[in-house]
């Protein structure tokens, strides 16, 4: 049977006692930290050197998406026209389907509602290097007229991508990893080799990010959107307006591109059963206001501003199938833009 | 609160700081802990620091009880009191939704509806763990291999010390109650270990644990995944939760060791088994031999001839399962391994098995495939999940993927044999002895590795639901 020591009458009994010295623990613990230290300084000088290789953006699916449409955008010379916009431009226009109907070659270089027009505005310079008659469409999304600032740290990404300024992350803390430099490391030197999955729907269809990149080049920049859209959840506000900002970004748009470019807007549409009565009334006023601005071809094409709700994977994109419907309505419209 | 966060490196330092201006009196030391503990626990849900010193303080009681009678129907009263009070709140809280399911879903089957009672109950941090260490303390002192403390503030700094509190290893009364009568010695090879393995512990969790699971989550949750995807997936997911509780159990060694506490170990390379049954020597090694001396001795072990042997195991593996979960997928995870170490023995006790010694690489392929495919079914969402990604194995068309997938988990998977290999080769005994040069090499190494991915995806240890 195994007793446990006697009771204490006093209760004075020391607690511990330390005998540390003969151990060397002051060497162990200073020299670990101090060679993380110097690890740290090494790292950081490196990945501020010319020695440091460029990042390869794939810690995320959006520095994936920004910057495989830089590469898009200036490996496309046959491309007719290219396509600049929000995450709209991105899934609901299959290039494929595009083509094969308006019979000209097309590279969606769409992206994302966080960066702001003059950003797509820099895609579009990228696409237009070269060209003699650059034919540049703006495809938006109402809900991305409406955002009142973009955001910085996308944007960072796409000045990153296209070589201006440090390697950008999406993600930034100020921790001990990033004042180490093993953040900046981990983005220009570990991302090339260490691949990153992808979360959710998006994950189970393109896995990594390396794969979606692969994806996005193989298929001229469309993406997929994986969600159905569900009427009854809870949707942002369907009433639209322009943001103050997308006025000065239109003329930072168009001063970005050469004089010659000839310019179309599409606003692409809403569900059904998301659209107020005065949605298409709207949108084309809207549309008229950003074709102005951005000194675009009119008359707009011809296009619905409302599909119906099972076309949509989000209240903002078109599942594959609506994609391709879309698409076709889009190219036809494109057929006589000669 | 969770060993993977700031707010516990700064719990930590206050704690050995708070240790040391304590040093002078144990009571004091003892007192500090218990509040420690408690507040460790209670920075996750402060709500459940009440149950927990409930239960303690009916066992504690129903101890003294039991000791101080000689009846023997009035220390089995007791007991039971005890055994009735931690299984109430373990299966009021762990198992009450479980049982009302399987029994609607059984009545279903024969005709009977039932509505299902909708209770929704949050399921409190490690309460299989501090329960069946509170238990094994009141029948121990039942059986008479214990003595019952007295003092109630030495009695729930046993209970409730707070790096074991959450996940283990659960201690036996009789190992871990005695540390905190005397006057400990907190040495300096005591620290260095201790600092060894939490960055070990830290590594496991932060580097390879929370690196594979997004690759765990993309194979179990891809209706498209094929067989490579779903055997790589069940692979990632066996060096994930290996990294995740081995992981935490070498924090919580290392932090009671920098304290002048010793807890058991828990792991001892588990996946470099060459049989189930040397498998379950070293994988949670404290639940098994919870189970052993508390479950599967009792109902007879190996006593009562083989068919009766064979049926303790069983059984034994079948509670266990339950165990880890109020779902059928981890009953079936118990009940492969039960049946597996089943065959195991009727193998060893048949004329070949004793005649032949299987070579170490067959043993460990067939080892490996028993525990992959228990661990298929372990995290599995529901048994149609486990036979649908089953059913995956057999799919033609990998998803465009796979190949990525394959590049990002056999690196991983490779790591952790090779980190096994080194632990196994250089245990710390070992290590202590080299000098200080390569000891500090290594540490820094794996402090550069946790230091990169502090913070990133970091996600609760997975036993915590336990």
């Amino acid at each position: 049977m195994s007793s446990l020591p006697p009771q204490r009458p006093d209760g004075k009994l020391p607690s511990h006692v330390y005998e540390l010295r003969e151990a060397g623990i002051v060497g162990n613990l200073v020299g670990t930290l101090g060679a993380v230290l110097a690890i740290g300084i090494v790292v950081s000088f490196f990945v501020r050197s010319p020695l440091a290789p460029k990042p390869p953006f794939s810690s995320d699916p959006d520095s994936t998406i920004i910057a495989t449409k830089v590469a898009l955008a200036r490996n496309s010379p046959a491309a007719q026209v290219g396509l600049v916009g929000d995450s709209s431009c991105l899934m609901d226009l299959d290039v494929a389907a595009l083509e094969s109907v308006s019979q000209l070659t097309v590279v969606n270089l769409g992206t994302l509602s966080y960066l702001s027009l003059d950003s797509f505005g820099v895609l579009a310079g990228e696409f237009s290097q070269g060209k003699e008659t650059p034919r540049i469409v703006l495809v938006v999304h109402p809900d991305c007229l409406r955002i009142l600032s973009p955001s910085p740290a996308h944007r960072a990404i796409l000045d990153s991508a296209l070589g201006s300024g440090r390697a950008a992350m999406l993600q930034t803390h100020e921790t001990l990893s990033a004042y180490l430099g093993f953040d900046e490391f981990r983005v220009r030197v570990s991302d090339h080799w260490i691949p990153h999955p992808l979360k959710g729907a998006f994950g189970n269809r393109y896995g990594f990010t390396a794969d979606l990149r692969d994806s996005l080049i193989h298929r001229k920049g469309t993406m997929d959107e994986s969600a159905r859209f569900d009427a009854h959840a809870n949707h942002a506000s369907a009433e639209y307006r322009l943001a103050p900002r997308i006025e000065s970004e239109c003329r930072e748009f168009r001063s970005k591109l050469p004089e010659r470019t000839r310019i179309r807007v599409i606003v692409t549409p809403v569900p059904q059963s998301h659209a107020l009565k005065s949605h298409e009334k709207k949108m084309r006023e809207m549309q008229s206001q950003l074709e102005d601005w951005l000194g675009a071809e009119k008359p707009s094409f011809d296009l619905p501003l409302v599909m119906p709700d099972a076309d949509f994977g989000t209240v903002t994109h078109l599942t594959p199938e609506g994609a391709v419907r879309y698409s076709r309505l889009v190219g036809e419209a494109m057929r006589s833009w000669k | 609160m969770i060993f993977n966060s700031t707010v516990f490196l700064i719990f930590f330092a206050g704690i050995t700081l708070l240790f040391w201006l304590v040093r002078k009196n144990a009571d004091h030391r003892n007192l500090m802990i218990v509040a420690a503990s408690l507040l460790f626990y209670g920075w996750w849900d402060w709500r459940f620091v009440g149950l927990l010193l409930m239960t303690g303080a009916l066992d504690f009681y129903a101890a003294q009880r039991i000791e101080a009678s000689s009846e023997k129907s009035v220390r089995k009263r007791w007991l039971m009191l005890s055994l009735t009070s931690n299984f109430a709140a373990l299966g009021f809280f762990k198992y009450w939704g479980f049982f009302v399911d399987s029994a609607v879903s059984a009545l279903a089957s024969f005709g009977i509806e039932a509505s299902r009672p909708t209770l929704s109950i949050i399921l409190p941090a490690g309460i299989s763990f501090y329960t069946f260490q509170a238990l094994s303390y009141t029948v121990d002192v039942y059986r008479g291999t214990l003595k019952c403390d007295r003092n109630p503030i030495r009695y729930f700094a046993f209970l409730t010390f707070f790096p074991q509190l959450v996940a283990g290893p659960i201690e036996r009364a009789s190992f871990l109650l005695p540390q905190f009568h005397v006057t400990r010695q907190v040495t300096g090879a005591l620290v260095n270990r201790g600092i060894w393995l939490i960055l070990w512990g830290f590594f496991m969790k932060v580097v390879l644990a929370d690196y594979l699971g997004p690759l765990v989550d993309l194979a179990f949750g891809s209706p498209s995944a094929g067989g490579r995807v779903v055997f790589l997936g069940t692979l990632a997911f066996g060096g994930q939760i290996y990294c995740d509780f081995a992981g935490y159990s070498s924090i919580a060694l290392g932090v009671a060791n920098t304290l002048g506490f010793q807890l058991s170990v828990n792991f001892s390379q588990p996946y470099l088994s060459g049989n189930i049954q040397e498998f379950w020597r070293r994988w949670h090694q404290t639940l098994s031999a919870w189970f052993r001396d508390y479950v599967y001795i009792p109902l007879g072990g190996d006593r009562r001839g083989t068919r009766r042997t064979l049926i303790n195991v069983v059984g034994t593996f079948g509670l266990a399962g339950l165990w880890h979960g109020a779902n059928w997928t981890y009953i079936i995870w118990g009940l492969c391994h039960g049946f597996a170490l089943a065959v195991y023995r009727l193998w060893k006790s048949s004329p070949l098995g004793r005649s032949w010694t299987m070579p170490w690489p067959l043993g460990w392929l067939l080892t490996l495939s028993v525990v992959g495919t228990g661990w298929l079914f372990f995290r599995a969402t529901s048994v149609e999940h486990a036979f649908s990604l089953l059913t995956a194995w057999w799919k033609a068309h990998p998803p465009v993927w796979a190949g990525t997938y394959t590049l990002a988990v056999l690196p991983a998977l490779l790591a952790i044999l090779g980190m096994d290999f080194f632990n196994r080769r250089c245990p710390w005994e070992r290590v202590s002895r080299w000098p200080l040069a390569a000891r500090v090499g290594i540490q820094a190494t794996l402090l550069v590795f946790v230091v990169a991915r502090w913070g990133r995806e970091a996600s609760p240890f997975i036993y915590f639901q336990f």
